[in-house]
């Protein structure tokens, strides 16, 4: 149903359908059942050319996991994912293939470059390893690039050991974008430092999308930043995605009980403005065999009885918003009938 | 420039510098052996000459059976014995370090077939088979080496794998795989560089280590008889009776070579140890030396370094 609410196919850069990934457990006995972890299950996603598409959920919810598997880092148990048409894992090649146009941001700048290297060597890495360019394409490539994030020349023949981690995580992106991907996944880009600095970075972000067109896959804690840049967002808990669409929408009209609870533990600007927050009761469920139903019942302040047995599937609220909450639904097909 | 770096820093450090200048003292000694030492230490045909006890002319006197200048015979050991702790200290280290990122880079197949060789190494008594190598291939240095490679390198390589089996996991190294990069070239670029001070700190102690063995070795008679190595100048003394003619000096002299030699790389690679891995300052050289001979030094290196590419860049 849902493929027919898109525009145009060809809008879409990255496709996933169904989505899942596990990872198996440790055995304890040898005869024991294995057991698999469900880190992301059933998520279907579409993101579209050019633009930001935030994820959101707690630590552990599968965010990284599921970036992971449209970088080709994790192969997934079922369903698809389609980059710019292609099947990503239909073949070993395709994997490589369209990687020529992926690149991630780190979350930790520190360790997403190698202290041993200079900032040119760092930042021309993705040219060299590619091949097929002269000596001064390169360097005039990083030094462009280098300047665009905001350092100049002369920090190319420093160490990347030498520098903040604000400056760390420019060299990063510069070295990300060196190559002109269609595809940057940046994972949390800016938790990992100060909060000084976490404007100058988004900013930069934002700036170089602009140039250079680039679509980003944006995970994030922070939904003040979510809110900043995105265009459209994925809710994620526990590996399934609670809530999905037009961001702007979902911030003004949170529907999934896990979404309201979410935004409501942004501070806002007014400290007079009197703000209702929903405190979660309990633990993350275990994602080792989790329910059949709803992810998040046990936590859920709206949950209904048989809450673990319905079935959750992503349905229209309104045009282009998505909830899976087998509550919200179960009202609307109430309505509907 | 890398390298020179590390020099410096070595010879900063209070351990680093004694073993830095008894090591260029030995290794002039043996670069220059046949200008420094006074007499022919294979002139066997001093008949007159047998036995002596230190004087004016004979430093540390002559042999009993062959009257052998001792101090002459004392500086033309130092080749063989550092010779052959450097070679085969080199050769641990490259193939240890090479098959150890190998086991942990590529995973799999690959490790599973070298590390179970390094499991089966490790287990073999290596003094008796190193016998009976040295019967069967003959008593030369080329052997020698051999045999103190195929049993050193196991060790290293095991040690080498668990660190690089937390360095794969590194962003950078996840960036290059992304970027499209080999293994080759990651290997190469990335891992290779990040053990490598480890490797050198390694290829000091193993050479220590090996001099002594080689010491040992050519007292039991299983080395090169046709050179003259420490090893055997002792093994001589032994057989020809020095101690029941009480002179002691043909014991004491190639003792105190050894351990100088030994003492120098020890220090070295202590030195090293201690400016890549501050945490290990507060241990006694003779607490360490007594880990390093149980074999458990360099795994406790490894185990406190929880990052190697962090602690490089201070």
């Amino acid at each position: 149903m849902r493929q027919e609410n898109l525009k145009n196919n060809r809008d879409i850069l990255l496709e996933t359908r169904n989505l899942s990934v596990e990872f198996p457990m440790k055995k304890k006995f040898f005869f024991e059942k294995q057991k698999m972890l469900s880190a992301v299950s059933d998520v279907s996603i579409q993101i579209r050319k050019g633009e930001t598409f935030g994820l959101v959920g707690e630590s552990g919810c599968g965010k990284s996991t599921f970036a992971n598997a449209t970088l080709g880092f994790a192969k997934p148990r079922s369903g698809e994912i389609y980059f710019n048409g292609q099947p990503l894992y239909a073949e070993k090649k395709s994997v490589q293939e369209a990687r020529l146009h992926m690149q991630k941001i780190f979350q930790d700048p520190a360790s997403s470059l190698n202290p041993r290297f200079t900032v040119r060597e760092a930042v021309c890495e993705p040219m060299r390893i590619r091949g097929g360019f002269d000596k001064n394409e390169v360097e005039r490539k990083a030094r462009e690039m280098i300047t665009a994030v905001g350092l100049t020349g002369k920090d190319l023949d420093r160490y990347t050991s030498q520098f903040s981690g604000g400056q760390q995580q420019r060299i990063a992106i510069a070295r990300a974008l060196i190559l002109n991907p269609e595809y940057i996944v940046c994972d949390e880009p800016v938790s990992a430092l100060d909060v000084s600095v976490h404007a100058q970075i988004l900013n930069l972000l934002m700036e170089m999308q602009e140039k250079t067109q680039t679509t980003y896959l944006f995970i994030s804690h922070n939904l003040a930043a979510v809110k900043k840049l995105c265009s459209r967002l994925a809710i994620m808990y526990l590996g399934k995605v609670v809530e999905y669409g037009d961001a702007a929408k979902i911030f003004a009209n949170p529907v999934h009980p896990y979404t309201k609870a979410l935004l409501s533990a942004v501070l806002t600007v007014n400290p007079n403005e009197e703000t209702k927050r929903i405190v979660l009761k309990g633990d993350v469920t275990s994602p080792i065999n989790p329910p059949s139903g709803c992810r998040f019942c046990s936590r859920c302040y709206q949950a209904q009885k048989d809450c673990a047995d319905r079935e959750c599937v992503l349905t229209e609220v309104e045009p282009e918003h998505f909830v899976a909450c087998p509550v919200v639904t179960g009202l609307k097909a109430d309505i509907e009938q | 420039m890398k390298g020179f770096r590390l020099i410096k820093k070595i010879a900063q450090n209070k351990q680093g510098r004694i073993g830095l200048i008894i090591l260029l003292v030995l290794a002039v000694t043996a670069v220059f052996a046949p200008l420094i030492a006074p007499f022919d230490p294979y002139d066997v045909t001093m008949r007159d000459a047998k036995g002596l006890a230190p004087d004016k002319i004979h430093w540390l006197g002559t042999t009993i059976t062959t009257g052998q200048d001792v101090f002459s015979m004392l500086i033309y050991g130092t080749r063989v014995s550092l010779g052959i702790g450097i070679i085969t200290g080199i050769a641990i280290s490259v193939l240890g370090s090479l098959l150890g990122v190998a086991a942990g880079y590529l995973g799999r197949a690959v490790d599973m077939i070298i590390m179970r060789i390094v499991d089966v190494m490790l287990v073999i008594p290596t003094l008796p088979l190193t016998i009976l190598i040295t019967n069967i291939f003959g008593k030369s240095y080329v052997v020698i080496v051999l045999v103190f490679v195929l049993f050193g390198w196991p060790g290293l390589a095991r040690t080498v794998r668990s660190q690089v089996l937390q360095m794969k996991n590194a962003d950078y190294v996840k960036a290059a795989e992304l970027s499209g990069a080999k293994k080759g070239y990651i290997m190469l670029k990335h891992i290779l560089p990040g053990v490598s001070n480890l490797v050198v700190m390694s290829t000091a102690l193993t050479s220590a280590g090996i001099m002594i063995a080689e010491a040992g070795l050519s007292f039991l008679g299983l080395g090169n008889p046709t050179m003259i190595s420490w090893g055997k100048m002792l093994s001589e003394a032994q057989s020809s009776g020095a101690v029941l003619f009480g002179q002691w000096w043909m014991i004491v002299a190639p003792g105190i070579g050894i351990f100088l030699s030994v003492y120098s790389f020890m220090r070295v690679g202590f030195a090293i140890e201690e400016v890549l891995n501050p945490k290990m300052h507060g241990q006694g050289s003779v607490k360490k030396l007594w880990k390093h001979m149980n074999g458990t030094y360099l795994d406790e290196v490894f185990d406190t370094m929880e990052e190697p590419c962090k602690t490089q860049s201070k």
